[in-house]
């Protein structure tokens, strides 16, 4: 039942479309972007090296350390393209005035369950990536390490913040579906 | 639903139509046309007194219960 179709403002509706509409082109970018870094030559060697911090010296990379790296980070860039494509659902029902539904409490939960996968990823893509990296090195000059930032707790605490709110807007579009059929 | 709704048999022994009983009762003719298919999943004891006041009958003469099913009935 679409019950909110002429509630959502005009402006709020325009501004959902618009957001839809650069949430796959966000997606693409993260994908391309991390395709690049990792499959590109030499010129993106340095950024790599950087990023890896306090291993500066020890990375060696290989066409298959490339491949190996580019597959682990393409994956989990996925699973951040899928929540942006669930974003992506969820604001083209926000822009046709399907607010107070139960399917658009269940694309938010969608968004919220593959943004915590996400953030729950990060250590360990940083600790498989660094093993790859350093893998092709001699014995004794490979590493494993584990770490956790405070971005990585932030997103997963908003993530879940956003997987109850879905999951709290699907319950309550439930009842007062049930509701409206009570005469 | 065991459930079956005579409020159309209701309607036609007071030769009432269902858009005069909604404006009676204060609900959308839609609703009252849900009401007679037995489409709701329930009904108010306010909208039940109502359309008793206004069809002048109790609402076992609305209502009936059926073990066997018969959804659409009445």
């Amino acid at each position: 039942m679409n019950a909110a179709a002429d509630v959502i403002p005009r402006v709020s509706a325009r501004l959902c479309r618009v957001a839809a509409a650069v949430t796959p082109v966000a997606a693409a970018a993260f994908l391309s972007f991390t395709a690049y870094s990792w499959l590109m030559p030499s010129e993106n060697d340095e950024r790599l090296r950087s990023s890896m911090g306090h291993y500066l010296g020890l990375i060696t990379v290989t066409p298959l350390v490339r491949l190996a790296g580019c597959g682990v980070n393409l994956l989990h860039v996925a699973i951040l393209a899928f929540a942006l494509w669930s974003a992506r659902a969820l604001l083209l029902r926000f822009a046709a005035g399907e607010v107070f539904e139960i399917e658009t409490g269940a694309l938010l939960r969608r968004f919220g369950k593959a943004l915590l996968l996400y953030a729950a990823l990060i250590p360990l893509v940083n600790s498989a990536t660094l093993l790859i990296v350093t893998l092709a090195n001699p014995a004794g000059e490979r590493a494993l390490g584990f770490g956790l930032g405070s971005e990585e707790i932030t997103l997963a605490l908003v993530s879940v913040v956003i997987l109850v709110t879905g999951s709290v807007l699907a319950d309550a579009a439930r009842m007062a579906a049930d509701h409206r059929q009570i005469v | 639903m065991p459930i079956v709704v005579r409020l159309d048999v209701m309607l036609a022994r007071r030769k009432m139509r269902s858009k005069e009983l909604a404006e009676h009762i204060g609900i959308t003719e839609a609703n009252v046309s849900l009401l007679k298919s037995g489409r709701v999943k329930g009904v108010r004891f306010e909208t039940l007194a109502q359309i008793c006041a206004a069809l002048d009958c109790q609402p076992g003469e609305l209502l009936e219960y059926r073990p066997d099913g018969g959804a659409s009935e009445g």
